[in-house]
């Protein structure tokens, strides 16, 4: 007995029943793939514009770690076998614990890395600071030790008669590039000693609310005394 | 035939190969499913943002470029900006293919092979959705498994290299300190102290030069030349050697050791 066509009759019927239950399966597949797809995407703009991508990800991370839980458990649930469920929800795990260990891992390193760029720039300006100021102060050195004679200039005046622009308070430092921002400031000027403040506005200081010469906060600071025997210098951020 | 009594032929059991309106559907969703991961591998490649890893197969690989790009711009002295809206949507998609998209086509896709086996093949527009999701999901999990291993092993090394970058620094620093002593010492007259004047000849390193917290100090008079040796105190065979020239500048450079 056929239906009127080629195939016999039961066949077709459950031919028909397996193609229902594949399209009702997609349509199911849809709906938690939009249901997903919601789930991750209001986590992730919870936090609205935030300066970084850790928190954002974090929400919508556990968004999508709750999400494939659930998808897990409904796609092994019975009539699937129940060494096969198991073994696929312990993969699942496995991985989801290797993705927690490697996101947690990676963001200390580069919130390291971070610390470290910020870490190399103070050493950098201090090196430069030193440099900078030593660069000011040879030439007054030089000439005020190379004096002869009875009459001798101080060391305030030498310094300034090679600096004659210089005002107390004001930098005397020739940037020696657009993204050089180095500042060193005439803090004081007397027969006996010239006292120059370095700040570099970039670098990090050690105190975070240290307040710089210029008003700003925690930058790195330094202090430099040149007298006739020589430069002392003191750390002051 | 007797549909009662008479077993069906096996080869009658099988479906129809004919097309129907929900194959075409299906075949149009995976193609643009399919469409749409390989552009989204194709992006990745092009990494258009430079600091954005090209296999963003993991999405806080994003954010982590994303806090580096922030330690650059600190720095440079430059303001910190917002996260763009391109290292936003890389980071959603991402986070889309590895936990929603993948997964899903992947499960749904095995429990259909699971169910079907017994019952006719399973149609092909089907299975080409869970080969989409195996080649999301699978190539995720071996990556997220092998790479915990890897870059902690990656982590130690950078903080080791960046350990002994530090310690060449802060003794280059304490060189050009030791470099200004010198020159202070030529430029002084002899008056002082008996020190001095002219050539380096007579110059003795201060205590507090000559050892401090990153290395021990030694210096060689030859002329009017003066050769300063530093040896790390951390790194042993570590050092750098440097000559001091008229002006107190420091030249000729050497690095050994883990310093070269």
């Amino acid at each position: 007995m056929t239906n009127g066509n080629t195939e016999p009759f039961g066949v077709g019927m459950k031919h028909e029943t397996i193609t229902i239950e594949m399209k009702k399966e997609t349509a199911v597949m849809m709906i938690w793939l939009a249901a997903g797809m919601l789930l991750v995407l209001s986590a992730f703009f919870l936090f609205g514009e935030s300066n970084s991508l850790w928190e954002p990800l974090m929400g919508a991370g556990i968004a999508g770690g709750v999400y494939l839980t659930t998808l897990v458990v409904y796609c092994t649930r019975p009539p699937i076998s129940f060494r096969r469920r198991w073994i696929t929800i312990g993969m699942t795990a496995l991985t989801a614990a290797a993705a927690v260990v490697g996101w947690a891992g990676q963001k200390e390193r580069s919130q390291w890395q971070r610390e470290t760029l910020l870490s190399i720039r103070t050493v950098i300006g201090g090196g430069i600071a030193f440099h900078a100021t030593t660069d000011i102060l040879r030439k007054p050195f030089e000439e005020f030790h190379a004096q002869q004679g009875r009459v001798r200039k101080s060391l305030g005046e030498t310094f300034l008669a090679r600096y004659s622009k210089s005002k107390v308070g004001a930098n005397i430092y020739t940037s020696e590039s657009q993204g050089d921002s180095l500042q060193v400031i005439l803090e004081r000027v007397d027969d006996q000693k010239v006292v120059l403040v370095v700040l570099d506005p970039i670098a990090r200081g050690r105190d975070p609310m240290f307040r710089n010469i210029d008003g700003r906060l925690g930058k790195l600071q330094q202090r430099f005394f040149l007298r006739e025997k020589g430069l002392t210098y003191e750390s002051e951020n | 035939m007797n549909p009662k009594t008479d077993d069906v032929q096996p080869e009658a059991m099988e479906g129809s190969h004919e097309p129907g309106g929900g194959f075409t559907i299906l075949f149009l969703l995976s193609t643009v499913i399919a469409v749409i991961t390989i552009a989204a591998w194709y992006h990745a490649a092009e990494d258009p943002m430079g600091h954005i890893p090209r296999f963003f197969v993991t999405p806080w690989m994003i954010a982590a470029g994303q806090e580096i790009l922030h330690g650059l711009q600190e720095f440079s002295g430059r303001p910190l900006e917002p996260v763009q809206p391109l290292p936003r949507f890389l980071t959603l998609t991402s986070l889309f293919l590895i936990t929603v998209f993948g997964p899903t086509l992947y499960f749904f896709g095995i429990r259909e092979r699971i169910l079907s086996r017994s019952a006719i093949r399973l149609r092909w527009p089907a299975s080409i959705t869970s080969i989409v999701g195996a080649v999301i999901t699978l190539p995720t999990m071996i990556t997220l498994l092998l790479a915990v291993p890897l870059q902690h092993a990656a982590f130690v090394g950078l903080k080791e290299a960046q350990a002994i970058q530090y310690d060449r620094d802060f003794i280059i620093n304490d060189l050009n300190l030791i470099a200004w002593d010198i020159f202070e010492y030529r430029v002084r007259p002899k008056s002082m102290e008996g020190e001095g004047g002219g050539p380096a000849a007579g110059y003795m390193l201060p205590p507090h030069l000559a050892s401090t917290e990153y290395g021990r100090y030694a210096i060689k008079v030859v002329g009017d030349q003066v050769e300063i040796r530093s040896e790390s105190r951390r790194y042993s065979g570590a050092t750098i050697t440097a000559s001091v020239g008229e002006k107190g500048t420091l030249t000729n450079w050497k690095f050994e050791g883990e310093f070269r």
